[in-house]
């Protein structure tokens, strides 16, 4: 039992259980038009049904699939509940603030002026927020002294601070001086023309690109000022990459939903190149994707594409047919829809519409493939790609070299007509060589390792609680935050979910092997789930503690599907009642959980089988011991045994 | 046409324990119409989305959280604010978000908290003793000033530079099924 149960108990105390609340009053009756090529009137349901139409929700109510109430149904352990009542994910209320700008994580009201800015973790912005955003941007010209020419000019900036920075542009400036002369001498217009000697050649490349990056830069500084992401109290030396700058891009990225990490690079210069309005309409198209998927309830997003085209299969009449992007061809039909294939049309079209509270739109979609059904034969694959046990250091604790050139990969499948289809395929993650705590409170090397073989998905659950298990390292379990005007330690929530910052992501399913003849599931720890470690999955050199990450709006839509095309029974919040104590420096910090999530079950399970792809390196098994980390100080004796619970062999926890 | 056909079913098929979805029916040769928004994927006879509000009307606005602790009067903060000696009941509006309270008291270590406000609830905590501080978990086995900086050159423990790891055993088998 829980130390606080317990307490109470002794205080004569008794926790109720979350029951399921009233049928919330009917909201305002929804506006839904008939729209084709931008020419919208105004349409009924049962109409729009006899026309084959689907009703995509516009409105910034809209929550994605997982995330919806659901008429609440007696519990084995609970009254049964009043009529009408419904099940409702805690999560909800705060997705829907967070995607409309009105409040933050814990769903507390934010600023009018402050953005969440949370695509990139799964949380698309509402039309509301994106219609303020087109209204702002072309209120007046605000990027009227950017030189975009100058801008475009580069395909990226390195980065450059401190000494070497300083040292690199003294050398620059002293080649200049040089190549000035040697213009002059020539009698050329410019320094470029130098080129044409192979001797200056390599000397004027780096001279002309160096200038090109730092007046590129100093555009770049003009252009993240006018979108207004620099902070009110941010203090930017013009010219720097400082930390008030980098915030700036940060924003900028996470706006514009970039994965490129904190630096000028490739798709962060392209998408600064483009004006405001230009990257609005690519916002708007964004969104749009994410309702227009839901409404249509596909997934096929060209992801297993091969270089030599889309993977084929034998369709109901026999022919070999590619397998379709359901994505993109929605999305088209959606844009045609709508006339917004252009930003100034986007614009048009966000100038016609300024209430997004219960806009619908019906619009005709593009006819799914023949092997969709209510329910589809759907199984998912994992492949661990390269897999290396070594430790990730020598003998003298040098680090080596684990490169990988297979990285593991998620794949949906769906079987029909004897045919195994791949609708999907994205990279994933699988465990590796992570901190853990041990037994005398020092943190060690343990190989978390990622299951092999088949298992299933019995459960699916929106707004996930990660419960840490023992063996997380304790300085990980606690954040500072502002708390009622000071800055204070609490405990890690936001890791801790649930929200889109958890562990878990918004969404996550359990691998379990199933139990037969009145057995429990065989669950080692190991999930499938969104994250917002987005670098975790991108970066050839990182590792998830064992479970298969994927980035939180695909983790969405993904389970949305697989709900949709299976047999479920919506369980609702499960209630936990789960407290956990721990000591950080001088003060104790007690974690509460009062729900494990928002709980789905698939009847029957889903099956997952997860592939051992290819060892690497000398170890060919596991390592089941801790391995002290290289030049950290540890009491004398032994190392400690590391616990062997699924938990604490894996990173999940839970159930 | 789908959703409309999986409500109908639904309506067919109650659960007595749980919200049963049933796929149903093979889908119909021509594309049906598809309803996307934030109802229930199993309210029967939903044809159009609701944008439900989450706040039920039957529910008071605000919450009561009851802090009690042992010993009694430990002093408790919520940020800047003060509110006062343990035993106290805190009220707050319904869905207000979290509050991160600390309780202090003289010999104990300060501590850390969280109370929800989506319902009334009762918070019981017992403060612990200076004195106990190994008893807490997390808490860390001291190293000796002049002990060993790195356990690879502890003969205690079992690797020794370019010895093979021990192999782990094989992986745990799964219950008998």
């Amino acid at each position: 039992m829980a130390p606080t149960l317990a307490l109470l108990g002794l205080l004569g105390l008794r926790a109720r259980a979350e029951a399921p609340v009233a049928a919330p009053p009917v909201a305002a009756a929804p506006q839904l038009l008939r729209s084709e090529a931008g020419k919208e009137s105004p349409i009924d349901a049962a109409e729009a049904a006899k026309q084959g139409l689907t009703i995509v929700d516009l409105g910034d109510r809209w929550v994605p699939y997982i995330l919806r109430d659901a008429p609440a149904t007696a519990r084995p352990d609970q009254p049964p509940p009043e009529p009408g009542a419904m099940f409702q994910s805690r999560y909800k209320s705060v997705f829907l603030g967070l995607a409309d700008d009105t409040t933050d994580l814990d769903g507390q009201p934010i600023p009018a002026d402050q953005h969440n800015f949370l695509e990139l973790y799964g949380i698309p912005p509402t039309l509301r927020v994106l219609h303020q955003r087109f209204i702002d941007d072309t209120a007046s010209d605000h990027c009227a002294d950017v030189k975009w020419d100058i801008l475009r000019s580069v395909p990226s900036i390195p980065f450059r601070d401190g000494k070497n920075a300083d040292t690199e542009a003294r050398k620059i400036a002293s080649s200049g001086r040089k190549l000035e002369a040697e213009r002059k001498k020539r009698g050329l217009e410019k320094i470029e023309q130098l080129s044409d000697d192979p001797k200056l050649l390599p000397e004027v490349a780096a001279f002309t690109k160096f200038e090109a990056e730092r007046a590129a830069f100093a555009e770049a500084e003009k252009r993240l000022a006018c979108e207004g992401l620099f902070e009110k109290k941010a203090k930017h030396v013009t010219g720097k990459f400082d930390e008030a700058l980098r915030q700036a891009l940060i924003r900028f990225q996470r706006k514009h939903k970039l994965y490129d990490g904190a630096a000028f690079k490739k798709e962060t210069m392209a998408t600064l190149g483009r004006s405001l309005l230009q990257n609005d309409h690519a916002a708007l198209l964004r969104v749009l994707t994410e309702r227009v998927v839901s409404a249509a309830d596909v997934l096929e997003d060209g992801s297993t594409d091969r270089k030599e085209g889309p993977v084929t299969y034998k369709n109901d009449k026999g022919e070999t047919v590619p397998l379709r992007n359901m994505v993109d061809e929605c999305l088209k039909a959606l844009v045609a829809a709508l006339d917004i294939d252009s930003p100034d049309k986007a614009l048009a079209f966000m100038k016609r519409h300024d209430d997004y509270k219960n806009l619908l739109v019906a619009v005709k979609l593009p006819e799914r493939p023949a092997y969709y059904a209510p329910h589809m034969d759907l199984s998912v694959e994992v492949d661990r790609g390269d897999v290396f046990y070594d430790p990730p250091f020598d003998e003298k604790g040098k680090e080596t070299s684990q490169s990988r050139h297979h990285f593991p990969m998620f794949c949906l499948r769906v079987r029909y007509n004897g045919q195994l289809i791949p609708l999907v395929r994205w990279r994933t993650t699988i465990g590796g060589w992570r901190s853990d705590l041990a037994s005398n409170g020092h943190e060690y090397l343990r190989y978390k390792g990622s299951d092999v073989g088949p298992r299933v998905w019995r459960n699916i659950v929106a707004g996930p609680v990660w419960i840490a298990p023992n063996s997380t390292p304790v300085r990980t379990l606690v954040k500072y935050k502002n708390v009622v005007g000071t800055n204070q330690l609490v405990v890690n929530y936001d890791e801790v979910g649930p929200g889109y910052l958890s562990a878990y992501g918004l969404v996550a399913a359990y691998n379990v092997v199933p139990g037969k003849d009145g057995k429990p599931d065989w669950d080692n720890g190991v999930r499938v789930h969104g994250s917002s470690e987005i670098l975790s999955i991108r970066n050839p050199d990182a590792y998830s503690h064992g479970c298969h990450r994927l980035m939180n709006h695909l983790a969405v839509r993904l389970f949305s599907y697989v709900l949709h095309h299976r047999t479920m029974l919506v369980e609702g919040e499960k209630p936990l009642n789960f407290s956990r104590q721990f000591l950080w420096k001088d003060d104790i910090y007690e974690m509460r959980l009062p729900s494990r999530g928002y709980y789905f079950r698939l009847e029957p399970p889903l099956p997952v089988n997860v592939l051992e792809g290819n060892i690497m390196g000398k170890q060919k098994r596991p390592i089941t011991t801790y391995m002290p980390k290289p030049g950290t100080k540890y009491p004398p004796g032994p190392i400690p045994i590391p616990p062997d619970s699924p938990a604490a062999r894996a990173g999940g926890g839970g159930e | 046409m789908k959703r409309v056909l999986l409500v109908a079913a639904l309506a067919l098929t109650a659960c007595s324990h749980s919200t049963r979805v049933d796929p149903g029916t093979p889908p119909p040769t021509h594309e049906p119409t598809r309803v996307d928004a934030g109802v229930a994927p199993t309210q029967p006879g939903a044809t159009l989305p609701e944008s439900t509000a989450v706040t039920p009307a039957s529910l008071p606005a605000k919450v009561r959280i009851q802090v009690r602790t042992s010993p009694q009067k430990a002093f408790v903060t919520w940020g800047k604010k003060k509110l006062g000696l343990t035993p106290l009941t805190i009220e707050r509006p319904r869905d207000s978000g979290p509050v991160d309270l600390v309780l202090r008291a003289s010999g104990y270590f300060p501590m850390h908290t969280r109370a929800y406000t989506v319902k009334n609830d009762v918070i019981g905590i017992k403060m612990v003793k200076l004195s106990d501080r190994m008893t807490v978990f997390g808490a860390k086995q001291e190293i000796p000033p002049d002990g060993p900086t790195d356990p690879a050159l502890d003969p205690a423990n079992a690797l020794k530079p370019g010895a093979a790891p021990t192999p782990a055993p094989a992986p745990a088998p799964a219950p008998a099924q």
